[in-house]
């Protein structure tokens, strides 16, 4: 009896001094890379591999999980798909708008994106002066309204919208080729619009999805 | 700004080269179709003008990038810009942070993300001559004291059009990098919201409420798929949910998913809707259930039935107690 109870404590002794590293460890997960750069100047990766080393404070299924996983330096993956786009005027003239008339100008915006994640076309950053902001939807005459409808195969949206920072005008989730894009600007004046000019600059951004 | 457009309609008689009219007509004729072949060829040549005019095109490579780096370290990025117009343009270049709004898209943001200070490119501005393409190097400079995990950031290009300050219309493309920064990366997804949306039960098809948060410091790839039960907890039928594309650190995801009733769900009751993701390289799981009152008009005629004969009852007992009393 005392021979079997010193051969339990022994192996228990055994176990804590030399713990399993397969208890607790999960297998390593491998992140798609798209290419290897082949750049000049600096060592790059032939494979990607992040190691997935160990993971701590797992819980159980509820509305909130938690894990980690140790990421390690010095990888460098490129999509090298490439994202074009062709714009046909940088500049658009509203003319002299009178009041009962929408004036209209457009720009077309063609995006090729061979990535596989598609393409997303946006506002990124406006300047200068304009007219109020659509609100309702729908640039009407008689109302001092400014805003833009866009039209393609991608558009974002169907009615007229003012033009914020990150108004997102055109998407797609796969790869597309010559894309067209039209931004339509539109604006509009009522009688108790102050009259003087308005100059705005827009700038429009083409990216890969996510 | 006023663009008007002249239009003046003239009509002349053609009086010969010298301006008075010959008495040759032969020669006449002659001289006639000489002009009238130049007005073709000019015209010709004005709609292949017009048709050929070159699109101010550019291109961008690669699209997306990922890098994964250690604290303290610097690296160079190139990105090859294309310049497609028919004149040598000056391109412009910057880096601006991004995160991603609730539908999934990228949004591109200045000045709000640490991230933008670590990266620079090499130089600002730089010509390209037409249909030409440059290598542009971006330095990244990370902090030592940087923390692990994910950094979202556009690298973009932008020409500077001939028209100068006359532009009203500016173009950018970016190229987006996902810039890891090694250690310990947590991972962690949050249902912030789970519930039916109201008025559920008037369809056969039970809309919801969605909202997910990447509590982690990591993008993670979800699925996800709702398992629908009955009061006994007895599950009826499971189907998979789209939950959209990567969801990025920090990031929200809002979704209206449907779950369609199949045609054994008659009984009127209370269901569970059960919401279960897996999310991560970790592959962990987390659920959420939501309850559902489920009448069908079936029944809520049988119960308005129940509800009349119960209320005609008690008026005929109250009457009889009236008249016993």
């Amino acid at each position: 009896m005392r021979k079997a109870s010193l051969i339990v404590r022994v192996l228990l002794l055994g176990f804590l001094m030399f713990p399993s590293r397969s208890w607790g460890v999960m297998s390593s997960t491998n992140y798609t890379i798209f290419a290897d750069s082949v750049d000049s100047g600096g060592v790059l990766s032939t494979g990607g591999v992040y190691s997935l080393q160990d993971t701590a404070g797992e819980s159980p299924a509820g509305s909130s999980t938690s894990s980690s996983y140790e990421v390690i330096g010095g990888y460098q993956a490129m999509d090298w798909s490439v994202l074009t786009m062709e714009i046909d005027t940088s500049i658009i003239n509203l003319g002299t708008i009178i009041i009962d008339q929408v004036a209209t100008s457009s720009v077309v915006v063609t995006v090729t994106a061979d990535a596989s994640t598609g393409y997303v076309l946006s506002v990124v950053g406006i300047g200068g002066t304009s007219l109020g902001g659509v609100s309702d939807g729908s640039v009407t005459p008689g109302h001092e309204e400014y805003g833009v409808a866009v039209s393609g195969p991608d558009a974002a949206f169907s009615d007229d919208r003012a033009i914020t920072a990150s108004l997102n005008l055109s998407s797609s989730s796969t790869p597309v080729v010559s894309s067209q894009t039209t931004i339509t600007f539109k604006a509009t004046m009522s009688p108790t619009s102050v009259a003087g000019s308005r100059s705005q600059s827009v700038t429009i951004m083409a990216s890969t999805n996510i | 700004m006023n663009l008007q457009l002249n239009i003046k309609s003239t009509t002349t008689r053609y009086k010969g080269p010298f301006g008075y009219a010959q008495d040759d007509n032969a020669k006449s004729n002659w001289l006639d179709k000489i002009i009238l072949f130049g007005v073709i060829i000019f015209a010709t040549f004005l709609i292949f003008f017009i048709a050929v005019k070159p699109a101010r095109a550019f291109s961008i490579s690669p699209a997306k990038i990922l890098l994964t780096i250690d604290p303290g370290v610097s690296q160079t990025v190139a990105v090859k810009i294309k310049n497609d117009e028919k004149k040598d343009l000056d391109f412009r270049f910057g880096v601006w942070g991004m995160e991603q709004d609730k539908q999934g898209n990228p949004v591109f943001t200045r000045g709000e993300d640490v991230a933008e200070t670590w990266m620079y490119p090499e130089n600002y501005s730089v010509n390209i001559k037409s249909r030409q393409t440059k290598d542009i190097n971006f330095i990244i400079k990370i902090p030592a004291n940087a923390l692990a995990g994910s950094y979202y950031l556009g690298l973009f290009a932008e020409p500077v059009w001939p028209e100068g300050k006359q532009n009203s219309i500016s173009a950018r493309l970016v190229s987006m990098l996902t810039l890891q920064v090694s250690g310990m990366v947590n991972e962690s997804l949050v249902i912030e919201e789970w519930a039916p949306q109201a008025d559920i039960t008037k369809e056969r098809k039970w809309k919801f409420d969605l909202l997910l948060k990447n509590n982690g410091a990591i993008e993670m790839n979800m699925n996800g798929a709702v398992a629908l039960r009955n009061w006994k907890g007895e599950e009826i039928f499971s189907q998979p949910l789209v939950l959209g594309n990567k969801l990025l650190a920090g990031a929200k995801r809002a979704l209206q998913p449907e779950v369609v009733l199949r045609d054994d769900i008659k009984l009127p009751g209370l269901y569970s809707a059960q919401i279960k993701i897996n999310y991560g390289l970790t592959n962990q799981a987390i659920s959420s259930i939501a309850y559902i009152w489920y009448f069908p008009q079936w029944s809520k005629v049988i119960l308005a039935g129940l509800g009349a004969i119960f209320v005609i009852l008690l008026v005929l007992a109250v009457k009889k107690l009236v008249k016993r009393g």
